[in-house]
């Protein structure tokens, strides 16, 4: 019998950090101006902004502007590693991470293309 | 037409089955027979008509135009069929269907089972004609938007029918379960079949999932075989879900009351894959997903259907709920009964936390503002079950059934225990996590082969344990230890990385122009990063160069590189200049082509200074636009491309660049990392895949 309230025991403490951890990484959706405000990890969506400047490198890191669809406010999104594929053909960038000291710090980018390779909605 | 005709007698051949099966029993079960034939009959009729369009170009089927091209190598056609949500539909369709003929012919699924198979059978039939490859296009064209570039790949072209091999045959056991429920058969006669056919499918989705992972690290620069993404996800979980039912289903057989819980896992895992379908086609995760399908008509319908399969299989449960057998499911704690238990709720933890991760979106959507959760909860949540997984595995392999009486000493696994953690630390691993599960994967190791000695698992366990614990060795290895930093190279300058030396030899184009390579040269073997371009010279999709060593892989993902273009508005008999040139564009000439294509000839005259030459860019106007090629002026000191004629042919736009040579020898920025050990995932995942096949005939 000891041997089973031991086991549930550590079954509940998982099932605890498992919960914990799910609610420490839930990455909410938000718009650019929730964004900046945001104490933790987001996600954002947006579209290129390349009236400040292009999207270059700066050493080892991505650096362009997302600006909202709405608001068309804009922030500088920067991102450890080089361009992803297809970014030139992005219709939306989605970019999950948290902004500090002035710019988004993206973990991960998402393309989403309208490419000519997906069909269009109501076909 | 044909083909949609054909749909249609896929339709109504498996309506009437359903109710030959499903009333009347004896005396129709025979023309029920004659029906499944059919049924499979014209569904293999849709697909050869659909494969036809495909390979005989015909795009004024909307299917063949949105996935196809004239100049598609033959395997991307054959591959075309499945590239899309209506095809890939019609193959799942296809490949139940067969399995549903070959279950009728073989004769052993009962009436009850052969109704709900069939049922299911029909929810598919009803998919593929609402979404019908089919259709006729709107707008006549005169070449197909062709396949994505990043699906032409070989493992791409097989992952797919591999995977839906796998789900189409997940049917299977689910309609045995119910069957047996439908016509009170307590037996374990069906549990044999659900085994068979379970392994056989776990054998498919297994492989199909490895091959996508494949696929990702080889084509996406994404830096990995697997990256959390949803899509990914919903095939994993019914993967997972499968291996518990595999597992209850062992001990069943010892222990009679444990069946209740294999009916439970085989409902989940049918449910699982219609929900996984559902969350990928319905294009609800749209925004969440990065190879998700975008917004389709479906998803009700599939949600529905989702609904139904899981309600239904635990209503039929419920009302059988006083046939099926009660007990004790283990009497020992140091039994194999018991480890396989605690070993299956483990998985059922894993599947949990990965099905709550991907189900995110959606059911925040439903109550607030949609959120999704970081991939690094997986990671957090999944490393600590896999420690314990590992040891319950190894610790399990080695009981007997029943009651324990003999003492292991289990010397060997903690030898492989230490030489995990040794490994680890070995690679510069120094989180305790990680740490721990490679050592306790190579205990697992240890005793899975400890156990083989012993006779107490045969051939197809042994190697399919051994390739899970290999496995999830690799996955720390090349996962926790890969290093990654980005850096400049300059062509021919030699950099020391992670102990290689890697030079850049710069950018090699093939002479068609419609793929070029990054050349890198890695302890002197040379490795190339491909490009596919488009026919403007865009990058169209890229791989990363990887180069193969016994410690592991060198990863190199060059940033995409192209030559300064400058774009210039040209007038008739106008002087225009930039640093080097003066250009003057003096007339332009149009051929008709055979193909409907108009090829348009700019006449330029060239001056540095000293020397006039006459250039010809030309580009090549088809219905959807332009594509041209550069052309070099001044023995390929520079090159200029024809990108538009206004329509009156008094002016011209074309874009300079510099000379081949320069543009190859430019610098490129590139992300390195190493994969330690990756190669030992590779061979995890075929001695899971053949583990399961072998199991599947013992």
């Amino acid at each position: 019998m000891n041997r089973k309230a031991l086991l549930v025991v550590l079954l509940l403490a998982f099932i605890g950090y498992a919960g914990w951890s799910f609610v420490d990484s839930l990455t909410p959706y938000v718009g650019i101006a929730a964004a900046k405000n945001a104490s933790g990890s987001v996600q954002v969506k947006g579209l290129l902004d390349d009236r400040e400047s292009a999207p270059h490198m700066e050493g080892d890191t991505f650096v362009f502007f997302l600006k909202d669809e709405e608001t068309s406010e804009s922030m500088m999104v920067r991102y450890k590693g080089t361009k992803p594929d297809q970014f030139d053909q992005a219709h939306h960038i989605v970019a999950v991470g948290k902004y500090h000291s002035g710019a988004f710090h993206a973990e991960k980018l998402l393309i989403k293309c309208p490419s000519k390779y997906e069909q269009q909605k109501g076909k | 037409m044909a083909g949609f005709v054909f749909l249609c007698v896929v339709l109504l051949a498996s309506t009437g089955a359903v109710l030959c099966y499903g009333t009347e029993r004896e005396k129709t079960g025979c023309l029920g027979r004659v029906l499944v034939y059919l049924a499979f009959f014209a569904a293999f009729a849709a697909a050869a008509v659909l494969m036809g369009f495909l390979l005989t170009n015909r795009f004024d089927i909307a299917y063949v135009a949105a996935y196809s091209s004239k100049n598609l190598p033959l395997m991307y056609k054959i591959s075309a069929f499945w590239a899309g949500q209506e095809g890939s539909f019609l193959l799942w369709l296809l490949i139940h269907a067969t399995a549903g003929a070959w279950l009728v012919y073989k004769g052993r699924m009962k009436y009850g089972g052969l109704t709900v198979y069939l049922l299911i059978q029909l929810l598919l039939t009803v998919l593929c004609v609402e979404k019908s490859p089919f259709r006729p296009i709107e707008e006549s064209v005169l070449d197909g938007v062709g396949l994505n570039p990043l699906l032409q790949d070989p493992w791409m072209a097989i992952h797919p029918p591999i995977i839906f091999v796998g789900y189409a045959l997940l049917a299977v056991p689910f309609a045995y379960c119910c069957g047996a429920l439908i016509e009170k058969d307590m037996g374990t006669g069906w549990m044999n079949s659900v085994r068979r056919w379970g392994l056989c499918a776990w054998a498919f989705l297994g492989a199909g999932i490895f091959i996508g992972g494949y696929w990702a690290y080889k084509v996406l620069g994404w830096g990995g075989y697997w990256g959390w993404d949803p899509v990914e996800n919903s095939s994993l979980v019914p993967w997972l879900v499968t291996g518990v039912m595999l597992h209850v289903l062992c001990t069943a057989k010892i222990r009679p009351a444990v069946i209740p819980m294999v009916h439970l896992s085989v409902i989940f895992t049918y449910t699982l894959v219609i929900y996984g379908t559902f969350l990928t086609r319905s294009g609800i995760l749209g925004d969440f997903s990065v190879h998700s399908f975008s917004g389709t008509g479906i998803g009700l319908m599939l949600a529905v259907a989702d609904g139904t399969v899981l309600l239904a299989g635990l209503i039929l449960m419920i009302v059988r709920a006083g046939l099926l057998p009660q007990g004790e499911m283990y009497t020992d704690h140091n039994s194999r009964e018991f480890f396989m238990l605690l070993g299956s709720l483990l998985i059922v933890f894993a599947s949990a936390i990965v099905f709550i991760g991907m189900s995110m979106p959606l059911l925040t959507q439903l109550v607030s503002k949609p959120a999704a959760v970081n991939t690094d909860f997986y990671v957090r949540t999944l490393m600590p079950l896999a420690v314990v997984l590992m040891l319950v595995m190894g610790i399990g392999s080695l009981k007997r059934w029943g009651k324990q009486t003999e003492k292991k000493r289990l010397i060997l696994p903690m030898a492989f225990f230490v030489l995990g953690i040794m490994a680890a630390l070995g690679i510069g691993l120094r989180a305790p996590l990680p740490i721990l599960l490679s050592g306790a994967s190579l205990f697992a190791v240890g005793c899975v082969c400890m156990a083989k000695k012993k006779q107490l698992i045969k051939w197809g366990g042994f190697t399919a344990h051994l390739g899970v614990a290999i496995g999830l060795f690799a996955i720390v290895l090349s996962g926790s230890g890969s290093r990654q930093v980005s850096s400049e190279f300059i062509t021919g300058t030699p950099q020391q990385l992670f102990g290689h030396e890697i030079i850049y030899e710069g950018q090699r184009f093939t002479e068609d122009g419609s793929e070029k390579r990054y050349v890198f040269r890695v302890d002197g073997t040379e490795y190339s990063a491909l490009t596919k371009l488009r026919a403007n010279g865009e990058d169209a999709a890229r791989e990363p160069a990887i180069g193969h060593f016994a410690a592991g892989d060198v990863y190199i993902a060059p940033s995409p590189l192209s030559a300064e273009r400058r774009e210039m508005l040209l007038k008739h008999g106008k002087i225009a200049m930039d640093e080097a040139y003066a250009y003057r564009f003096e007339s332009v000439e149009y051929e008709e082509k055979n193909d409907g294509t108009t090829l348009v000839t700019a006449d330029v005259e060239i001056t540095d200074g000293e020397r006039v030459e006459h250039a010809k860019p030309w580009i090549r106007a088809t219905a959807e636009g332009g594509t041209s090629k550069p052309v070099e002026v001044f023995g390929g000191a520079s090159r200029i491309r024809l990108t538009g004629v206004s329509s009156d042919g008094r002016t011209i736009r074309m874009e300079c660049m510099p000379s081949l040579e320069s543009e190859q020898a430019m610098p490129v920025t590139a992300s390195v990392s190493t994969k330690p050990g990756i190669w030992i995932l590779w061979l995890g995942t075929m001695l899971v895949t053949i583990g399961c096949i072998k199991a599947a005939k013992e």
